[in-house]
């Protein structure tokens, strides 16, 4: 991917991730995913038509819980971090 | 507009109301009637560091609802990020699934059979996706369209949903609410969502017109209002597509206040979700054995059931349909059969009597039934069977009880319903009829379609009260008494 291409897609992940970026940070970042697509570019160099692509490792015992109820926050230390409250609930944004 | 032009998708998101926790952490999944933000942990509300686990149960459901649609199971459960900002949605991503590289939906490929005009029809299933449910979303103004502002509440946070979604196979609103009514009968029998709690079940539909774009219809929460939305969707389409205006592809909201479709605001570009396996959940490895247990463990389902009422109580293909197409309505005639026998004439109440006025007076079915019960209904159909009361009165009886929750003896004897079928006092009432309508005895005696109207009268003296044949009886005999042929 050339670096032009590279700005293209760099703009469109911050404005979908919300992310201000600066030019110094934006400087950055392009030559590191230029060195992970190099990177990516050496092992698509390799043959691996007959390997199956992995993406996760199974672990041999599940990680998974029983259906048990346990300790729930109380509201105050939810509400701790929360600028705006009203009734308990917590503001935000209008959505439409 | 002929129904082969219509295509109908729906996506179903029920929750797993069976569980006791939420799907990633043991907050109490009985989240409904709580203060705000009382039934939440680090985990649902996407603290930092907090980590989330699955509930194994909510596994096995979702395997549950994946043999009952006739899925394909994926051999491992693989959980996804799906990315986006909107205030119920703590950190903005939901845990969900995805078909892509790297992940897979726990079951594809499945599908549900719905009756459709007398017929059978087969509707595809695409995929059965497990995902957490975001928070809750009070609008100040009571409406999303006028709020300047919004208030969250995330005791709704996490709880277990299983997203439905099936192939566009759908081509009248009509088969859409067949779809949903079968949907929610199988996840009644299964044991998994009780349907009747607020929010438990909601739908999103998308339709296309031939020549038009798709639309998706958000936010619907019953299959009465699926079927009005889509009914409104298919006009407003149909006219724009005959008056040559552009059919827009775009997301609308279903306003079930005002009964129509807004369009929401267009979104600044492409929705991208940015989706990838989430590093936190390792995948579980879904052996054969699990899904051999649980298939062993399914109960009865209700296309087994409505085959089992036909075959065992001898009612007809619709009275079974419509029984099974609620769980508890079921459960309530066996429970009546089980009781005092009569099943033709129970399924026959229930269906027709009961759960119209149900529908009508817009009570739940699982509290009607606690009002006429199993114990009142038979009651009603030994004085049917023993001539006490007549139908038409057993009619009129089954609203009254469930209106005033009145026991049914009392309702029969104190407003005397004892039905009349004592000659001497029918007869009694019978002369004073005809002595007070001679034009209708005239007309009654040339034509015997207007003897009806006489049999009418009797029975408003009555006030229904009359055995209804033996009134018919009754004035034929006087009227032939009348014209003095034997
Ligand atoms: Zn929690």
């Amino acid at each position: 991917m050339l670096k032009e291409d590279l700005k293209v897609w760099l703009e469109r992940i911050s404005k979908l991730s919300l992310i201000r970026i600066s030019s110094e940070e934006e400087e950055i970042i392009l030559n590191d995913m230029k060195k992970i697509i190099e990177f990516f570019n050496t092992i698509n160099s390799l043959d691996l038509s007959n390997v199956e692509p992995l993406f996760m490792v199974l672990k041999d015992e599940p990680v998974v819980r029983d259906d048990e109820v346990g300790e729930s926050l109380s509201v105050d230390e939810v509400l701790k971090n929360v600028k705006e409250v009203e009734g308990g609930f917590i503001k935000g944004p209008k959505t439409a | 507009m002929s129904n082969l032009d219509i295509k109908i998708g729906l996506e179903v998101h029920t929750q797993i109301t069976s569980l006791k926790t939420k799907l990633f952490c043991s907050c109490p999944s009985d989240y409904r009637g709580k203060p705000p933000n009382t039934n939440v942990c680090p985990v649902c509300l996407g603290l930092p560091g907090a980590l989330p686990v699955v509930n194994i149960e909510a596994i096995r459901a979702a395997l549950m609802v994946a043999l009952a649609l006739k899925c394909e199971i994926s051999d491992v459960l693989v959980f996804t990020r799906k990315h986006y900002f909107y205030p119920d949605l703590p950190k903005n991503y939901q845990i969900s699934q995805y078909d892509g590289p790297g992940s897979i939906p726990i079951a594809k490929n499945g599908y549900i059979v719905i009756g459709v005009d007398g017929g059978l029809k087969k509707v595809r299933i695409r995929r059965i996706n497990i995902e957490e449910d975001p928070g809750k979303i009070v609008y100040p103004t009571g409406s999303l369209l006028t709020s300047k502002y919004t208030l969250i509440d995330y005791n709704r946070s996490g709880i277990a949903l299983l997203e439905i979604v099936s192939e566009p196979d759908l081509r009248s609103p009509k088969e859409a609410r067949a779809f949903i009514d079968k949907l929610r009968s199988i996840l009644e029998h299964l044991g998994l969502v009780n349907t009747e709690l607020e929010g438990a079940l909601r739908v999103d539909a998308n339709i296309s017109l031939a020549g038009g774009s798709r639309v998706e219809i958000k936010n619907i929460s019953s299959a009465k209002d699926v079927e009005r939305a889509l009914t409104y969707e298919i006009i407003r389409q149909s006219k724009a597509l005959e008056t040559g205006e552009k059919v827009r592809r775009e997301t609308r909201h279903w306003d079930a206040i005002r009964k129509v479709t807004v369009p929401l605001r267009v979104k600044e570009f492409e929705e991208d979700y940015r989706y990838f396996p989430d590093p936190d959940l390792p995948p579980v490895k879904i052996s054969l054995k699990l899904i051999e247990e649980i298939y062993q463990k399914l109960p009865e389902l209700p296309d087994q059931r409505i085959e089992r009422f036909i075959k065992t109580y001898g009612l007809s293909d619709y009275l079974a349909t419509v029984l099974v197409s609620e769980k508890v309505l079921a459960d309530y005639f066996e429970e009546c059969v089980k009781y005092c026998g009569n099943p033709e004439i129970i399924g026959n109440i229930v269906v027709n009597d009961f759960k119209r006025w149900v529908d009508e007076m817009d009570i739940e079915v699982s509290k009607a039934v606690k009002i006429l019960t199993p114990n009142q209904l038979c009651q009603l159909v030994y004085m049917l069977n023993n001539n006490i009361i007549n139908i038409k009165i057993l009619k009129e009886i089954i609203p009254k009880v469930l209106k005033y929750n009145k026991d049914v003896n009392t309702i029969v004897y104190e407003e005397n319903y004892i039905d009349i079928s004592n000659e001497e006092v029918l007869m009694r009432i019978i002369d004073e009829v005809i002595k007070e309508n001679p034009k209708a005895v005239k007309d009654a005696l040339i034509n015997p379609k207007a003897v009806n109207y006489l049999v009418g009268q009797v029975m408003k003296k009555t006030r229904g009260r009359a055995n209804p044949e033996l009134t018919n009886k009754l004035i034929i005999k006087k009227l032939k008494e009348l014209s003095g042929t034997p």
